[in-house]
């Protein structure tokens, strides 16, 4: 892909560096989106890619691509996209402060018998590259696991995905059991999946604390939930 | 008092079913009527849920009774299927309907994908233009979930193998038939009838 260059630039200018990253990624092209990062990694460093053009490039993707045909496959490469600069940047000497933990821990998972596993997967790599310290449970989880999970990591968010109607409703459950643990508000319940983007007032019917309409929202929502969590045991 | 003779039944039936709901229909239910909707419908599940609600309206206006044949294809699934005269099969999808819970899920978990005659015999068409994606896209995602794609052989017709390699190659996994009876899904429907019926009985108390 062609970048524009001005007379007096050695380099493309970042704008444009950044408009390439995104026409890729939307293209579905993940070598060509490697290759434009690692090059502007090879000149500023794994950290300036993640602060100067993938998030500032996922962000403007995830305000675009609602309701585009293809959108799946856009998706998927930005967060494959995003998920490969991260284990190039941890792989570098001595490590990089763009890959390192910052924030959480979180535990993740599916809700008890669903099996849709790639919405949770890349809402893990997106919250991943914002130093969110992830622990995947995978799918089909029961929703004592999850609670059992945060406590042993301390984790002030559960995230759980369902797909369905049906799966959802398992999310009831993991609610009931924060509570009955006496945990509500300390421990925040995130939930996500494409049921909720279609049915209003489900969020509130299974008992979930937040949602994001997609796995770019879905960091800002982990930022919002965890400090309501803070909040929360201070009142306590 | 005699009770009043139920309406008929329309089972609306997703075409992924055609073969094998028409298999069992003409041999145990010919007095029902079937009319099909197409599979990829579920490309769009807005259209599907407007084309569903609607072919349900219009069977109630004639007078008969709905069992849809169908997982929980749509968000609204759960509304539709509550109304008065409706009933659904059980499951949450296609193979499930055809496997049974525990079996779908064992397979599942040992990191299956489905494919039933309809879709297997489109090769990678699904992936490539409904889906967008390229092979090298296609690949990463489903070896990411899956380990295989399992052909589910209901033996009424016959095997694309042509299109399960299509598929195969383009997702960059190995494929794998296995036979299935039409048990779990005649015994998934004749429950959804049975349910039918319980609901006009409870109507009419």
């Amino acid at each position: 892909m062609p970048i524009a260059t001005t007379p007096n630039q050695t380099e493309p200018a970042l704008t444009d560096v950044r408009q390439s990253l995104i026409t890729l990624i939307k293209q579905a092209d993940r070598a060509g989106a490697n290759e434009l990062l690692d090059a502007w990694a090879n000149r500023h460093g794994h950290e300036e890619v993640f602060k100067m053009l993938l998030e500032p490039a996922l962000t403007a993707i995830g305000e675009s691509i609602t309701g585009e045909k293809h959108t799946l496959a856009q998706a998927y490469v930005a967060s494959k996209v995003a998920e490969d600069m991260l284990t190039k940047a941890m792989n570098q000497p001595g490590g990089n402060a763009a890959t390192e933990p910052t924030k959480g821990p979180v535990v993740l998972g599916n809700a008890e018998s669903d099996f849709h596993a790639l919405g949770r997967r890349m809402v893990a790599t997106m919250l991943r590259s914002k130093g969110w310290v992830i622990h995947d449970l995978g799918n089909d989880v029961p929703a004592s696991e999850f609670v059992d999970k945060a406590l042993e990591t301390g984790a002030r968010i559960i995230g759980v995905s369902a797909m369905t109607m049906t799966t959802a409703q398992g999310i009831r459950d993991v609610r009931r059991e924060i509570d009955a643990r006496g945990l509500s508000g300390r421990i925040q319940l995130a939930v996500g999946g494409a049921v909720f983007l279609v049915m209003p007032g489900l969020l509130e019917e299974v008992g979930g604390d937040g949602t994001a309409a997609n796995m770019f929202a879905a960091p800002s929502l982990f930022d919002r939930l965890w400090d309501q969590s803070i909040q929360a045991e201070a009142t306590l | 008092m005699t009770p009043p003779t139920p309406n008929p039944v329309a089972l609306i039936t997703c075409s992924v079913f055609r073969a094998e709901v028409t298999h069992l229909w003409k041999t145990f239910w010919p007095h029902l009527t079937v009319p099909f909707q197409s599979s990829m419908l579920h490309m769009n599940p807005t259209k599907l849920g407007y084309r569903l609600e609607t072919a349900v309206e219009n069977e109630l206006l004639q007078g008969r009774r709905v069992v849809l044949v169908y997982g929980e294809c749509y968000p609204g699934m759960a509304a539709l299927e509550s109304q008065p005269g409706v009933a659904r099969t059980r499951g949450g999808n296609c193979a499930e309907m055809v496997l049974g819970r525990d079996e779908f899920r064992r397979l599942l978990r040992d990191g299956a994908f489905f494919l039933l005659p309809e879709w297997a015999a489109q090769g990678d068409k699904y992936f490539r233009h409904d889906l967008g994606l390229n092979r090298v896209n296609a690949t990463s995602l489903m070896q990411d979930s899956h380990s295989r794609l399992l052909y589910l052989d209901t033996g009424v017709v016959p095997i694309p193998e042509q299109g399960l390699q299509s598929v195969a190659s383009h997702c960059g996994l190995p494929w794998e038939v296995l036979p299935v009876s039409l048990d779990v899904l005649r015994t998934n429907i004749e429950d959804a009838l049975h349910r039918l019926d319980a609901k006009a009985l409870e109507a009419q108390e």
